[in-house]
């Protein structure tokens, strides 16, 4: 059975291939920090993610701008399956903010504004896919989604900001790549691009799933209901 | 999935969602009730001290210190053996105002929380990978049955 080579794999393979290499490189290559010592090498898969998480949320909100404008199949499946990656990042996230904080900061988890914050895009964004499932008929479920990803999507530059509105948290304000040793870019970029990569992946492979189901659900839905030259329902084949 | 089950689902999460947001509120409007005894408001400062630290109004008007006056900015010194802001919390102890300083964490451990973080990470990127995969397939099989 000959099965169809979508472009898409490369994206992935390519982003799998910079995440080994990246992830190698914190782990065994950077030397480690001076204060966090080995446990600072957490950073190198935490940062990328939370850049990640936060730049697939934006292009969910962009889908959903266009889902509102052209109400097409396509960017509607797109659309959910950003958000659905983008949760997947923030999950990801959250855990290794809580493993990263155990050792260093004595605690899984403190309301420091930015957790407390990326913590309720966690529950805003699986609000939006639980709303989509409770939302009956596509062009109802399509619209909801895309109004709810836009609300939720407030939270996404409150996430960012916040370390610099509020700075008494466990999160330092921003970093550049100035304030940054320069032992570490390599890995951080080559991490960013990477998860960057295979959420592009991830996508494109979640989008055409959710096509193919919508595609069964038209076949196997019943078909609509003939009507009498009156334009009213007819009744095993008897006009109402 | 019965669609009152998904309606409460959906009420559930936007009330988690919502929630949150009133303990931040409490947090930062409520100063002048959680402050506890011991810090060093306008206030309670003794006139007759001469503490140059304090505020002016101190020595200007007694009677504007029986007012109820919003405390001064005070936060824990993370390296001065004392509690600042009188929380009972002293330096490191004090974790939202000195866990980001330099000398406070604690770091225990090391390669196993490396290791967990890394781990559960690609456990989950895989895991996402092998769904979405598995029911790509199981789609295109349907389809072409």
């Amino acid at each position: 059975m000959k099965t169809r080579f979508h472009k898409e794999h490369i994206i992935g393979a390519l982003g799998l291939a910079m995440l080994s290499y990246g992830s190698w490189m914190g782990l065994f290559v950077v030397p480690p920090m001076s204060h966090f010592q080995e446990v600072g090498r957490i950073f190198f898969i935490h940062v990328p993610t939370a850049w990640n998480s936060l730049l697939v949320l934006t292009g969910s909100f962009i889908l959903a701008v266009g889902v509102l404008i052209n109400r097409r199949a396509g960017w509607d499946a797109a659309l959910t399956a950003s958000v659905e990656v983008g949760v997947l990042y923030t999950v990801m996230l959250l855990v290794q903010g809580s493993i990263w904080a155990r050792p260093t900061f004595n605690t899984w988890w403190t309301w420091d504004p930015r957790l407390l914050t990326a913590a309720i895009l966690l529950v805003a964004f699986a609000g939006v896919l639980s709303l989509r499932s409770f939302a009956e008929g596509r062009d109802r479920r399509m619209v909801w989604t895309a109004a709810a990803t836009i609300v939720a999507y407030v939270d996404v530059p409150i996430v960012y900001f916040i370390v610099n509105w509020l700075p008494r948290g466990i999160h330092q304000p921003h970093s550049f790549p100035s304030t940054v040793s320069s032992d570490y870019h390599t890995a951080l970029r080559l991490n960013a691009f990477a998860m960057l990569f295979i959420a592009i992946w991830f996508i494109a492979r979640r989008t055409r799933v959710i096509l193919l189901q919508d595609a069964g659900t038209a076949m196997s839905a019943p078909p609509p209901a003939e009507t009498g030259s009156d334009g009213k329902p007819m009744v095993a084949g008897v006009e109402g | 999935m019965s669609t009152s089950r998904k309606f409460l689902t959906s009420c559930l999460a936007v009330g988690l969602a919502i929630a949150p947001w009133g303990s931040l509120l409490a947090e930062t409007g409520n100063d002048d009730d959680s402050a506890p005894h011991g810090i060093n408001t306008p206030a309670d400062t003794d006139p007759a001290s001469g503490d140059d630290d304090s505020s002016d109004t101190s020595s200007t008007a007694p009677v504007m210190a029986k007012q109820p006056a919003a405390p001064d900015v005070v936060t824990e010194v993370c390296d001065d053996d004392l509690d600042n802001d009188g929380d009972n919390l002293i330096d490191c102890e004090d974790l939202n105002d000195c866990a980001s300083f330099p000398t406070c964490g604690q770091i225990q451990g090391g390669w196993g929380w490396v290791i967990s973080a890394y781990g559960l990470s690609f456990a989950a990127l895989l895991a996402y990978t092998l769904m979405v995969t598995l029911r790509l397939r199981a789609l295109q099989q349907r389809g072409k049955s």
